[in-house]
């Protein structure tokens, strides 16, 4: 027997969650309907023949594959960066112990509560006088350098959790701390890392704000500021602009298929931080 | 006499700091500050060094080709001008501030009342979880086109009005409704990294307390007032804190649906994106670096004063 409360929460959950999904749906379909058939303005999601050509044109029409190769580029080779010098900086924030780790952790956390936005304009000056805007370089380097404050603290938790037995084992067989991070915690850590490399990749694809100053020239773009760009250039044309979404929207779709399991361990982790 | 104590404490624990160690801890300390060597490399080359310099460049008047030239508090004065060139400041703060201040309460509630009916082990959670998770995980520009898709003259939204025999505005092109589109934009976008976060939050309370409550006899409402909300504060108080210096930093959106212009009429632009502009359209680096500051000052004493009143009502319970 079902209780009537039950029925209610599944209703609930059921048109909430449709409502949330509806704007992608009506996106595929309105990005496959001809013009004509948008400006009829009728209710239909799906159109009456799918114009695939709208994708071809989008791809004619703006160097989308360029772009979609810049963005990968950054994404993974960002992300890769993030997740290792996080890894390698939580290792000393959870197994290590010194004066002053506290404080630098403190630094870490105080990361979080300064706004990239507020920082752009020193650092846009420097890298253009050091000539690099159009270069990957001022978007991947911070990366490189500390991973991440979020990266570090969902890392160095799970390091946290680990059995300290074998670190202390490898210690007394004479393994230094090196050999002890690469060889028995990094392998440990794979689930975690795997947390932090699809939450960063996310993140990186997503970017705006960077990619915007540093990577100006449309050769250099990635695929979100293309696309920006595409919202003034095809303003009434809609077609084309929901098929170039589509097109910046389908690897988060893939990953976010791949990896739902990661991800809701990720946000369970991240959610109960004390 | 206890305040006497406490220094002399204080100042031993500053001695301890350099005092010297065994040989294994002095090992292991190296071996710390080698481990973090790259984030105390990233935090001053990327965080310390551009927050020191743009508060000197705060002080200067440049735009990249001649000198910087100091002009003193000439930047602040024309903040507070607010004829001048302080009005469109205030502008972007006033239309940070509002857009801020209603979509994050909006988002927790809306976002906690989500994550209470995923608690109720229905099934196919994973399958709803999703679905609410999914407008995070992709919210950037290709959201924001997808909006003024949606928010547009002859959107989604304004066809559903029309059912009901209303007209809606041209939202993102019209200046009474442009805040209210990116609002709306902003709720169905973060609504859902907040539920799973609160779902989380969720989970870690113990069963056990609730049905003690409930055999004592306390209705629905009593046990959330009392146990789950008290036991959930710690999450809501995270949720809260990240969602306001999202929303203050908030950019991605302004830009997409004003093309970057901050329009119409300056209503939907935003402090970022006015920094932003200050910086590759105005070469202003001066009084941008004085907006830039200003809100960090807004974030950091936004977020002490969170922490102080959070002593008041959130429970943490170790």
């Amino acid at each position: 027997m079902i209780s009537p409360r039950r029925v209610a929460v599944y209703a609930a959950l059921t048109l909430f969650s449709l409502l949330f999904l509806l704007p992608f749906v009506w996106q595929l379909g309105t990005s496959l309907k001809t013009p004509a058939e948008i400006a009829t303005g009728t209710f239909n999601l799906f159109p009456a023949e799918p114009q695939w050509e709208n994708y071809a044109e989008v791809f004619r029409r703006a160097p989308i594959a360029t772009w979609f190769f810049n963005s990968a580029f950054i994404a993974i080779v960002g992300t890769l960066g993030a997740t290792l010098t996080s890894a390698f900086c939580a290792y000393g924030f959870a197994v290590l112990h010194a004066r002053g780790s506290r404080l630098a952790f403190g630094m870490v956390l105080l990361t979080i509560l300064v706004p990239y936005q507020v920082l752009i304009i020193p650092e846009y000056i420097v890298w253009a006088k050091l000539g690099l805007i159009n270069t990957p370089l001022p978007i991947l380097l911070p990366w490189f350098l500390g991973g991440g404050a979020f990266n570090i603290f969902l890392l160095r938790q799970f390091m946290l959790g680990l059995p300290r037995d074998m670190v202390d084992a490898a210690r007394v067989d004479g393994a230094n701390e090196l050999h002890i991070f690469v060889r028995i915690i990094l392998p440990m850590c794979a689930p975690a890392l795997a947390i932090v490399a699809v939450f960063h990749f996310i993140y990186m694809w997503n970017d705006f704000l960077r990619p915007l100053l540093y990577l100006p020239d449309p050769s250099a773009m990635t695929l979100p500021v293309g696309l920006s760009g595409f919202v003034n250039k095809f303003a009434r044309q809609w077609h084309l602009l929901l098929a170039g979404s589509v097109i910046a929207l389908a690897p988060l779709l893939v990953i976010f298929a791949l990896a739902q399991r990661v991800i809701a361990r990720g946000i369970s982790i991240a959610g109960v931080r004390r | 006499m206890q305040r006497v104590d406490e220094g002399a404490g204080r100042l031993s624990r500053f001695r301890s700091l350099f005092a010297p160690l065994p040989v294994l801890q002095r090992v292991e300390e190296r071996w710390f500050w080698f481990f973090i060597a790259p984030f105390l490399a990233g935090f001053l080359l990327f965080a310390f060094a551009p927050l020191i310099a743009s508060f000197a460049l705060s002080f200067m008047e440049w735009n990249l080709r001649g000198t910087p030239a100091l002009v003193g508090f000439d930047n602040y004065a024309d903040l507070a001008d607010l004829d001048g060139k302080g009005k469109i400041v205030l502008k972007a703060f006033s239309n940070t501030v509002m857009i801020t201040v209603i979509a994050v309460p909006i988002q927790l509630v809306i976002g906690l009342t989500f994550a209470m009916l995923l608690n109720q082990k229905v099934k196919g959670m994973a399958l709803f979880r999703m679905a609410f998770y999914l407008p995070t995980v992709v919210a950037g520009v290709a959201t924001a086109a997808l909006w003024r898709w949606i928010l547009g003259s002859e959107g989604l939204v304004n066809k559903a009005l029309e059912v009901v025999g209303v007209a809606g505005p041209a939202w993102f092109n019209e200046p009474e409704s442009v805040r209210w589109g990116i609002i709306f934009m902003l709720i169905w976008a973060g609504t859902g990294g907040m539920t799973l976060i609160f779902l989380a939050g969720l989970q870690q309370i113990s069963k056990d307390i609730l049905e003690a409550c409930e055999c004592d006899g306390a209705g629905r409402f009593r046990r959330f007032f009392s146990i789950t909300l008290p036991l959930l504060s710690p999450t809501l108080f995270f949720n809260l804190v990240i969602g306001l210096i999202g929303g203050l930093s908030l950019f991605t959106e302004t830009y997409v649906v004003s093309s970057g212009g901050g329009g119409p009429a300056n209503e939907s632009m935003s402090v970022a994106l006015l920094i932003y502009r200050l910086l590759i359209r105005n070469l202003d680096f001066g009084f941008g670096s004085a907006v830039a500051w200003l809100l960090t000052a807004v974030v950091v004493l936004l977020t002490i004063v969170n922490f102080r009143l959070s002593k008041r009502w959130v429970f943490y319970d170790n």
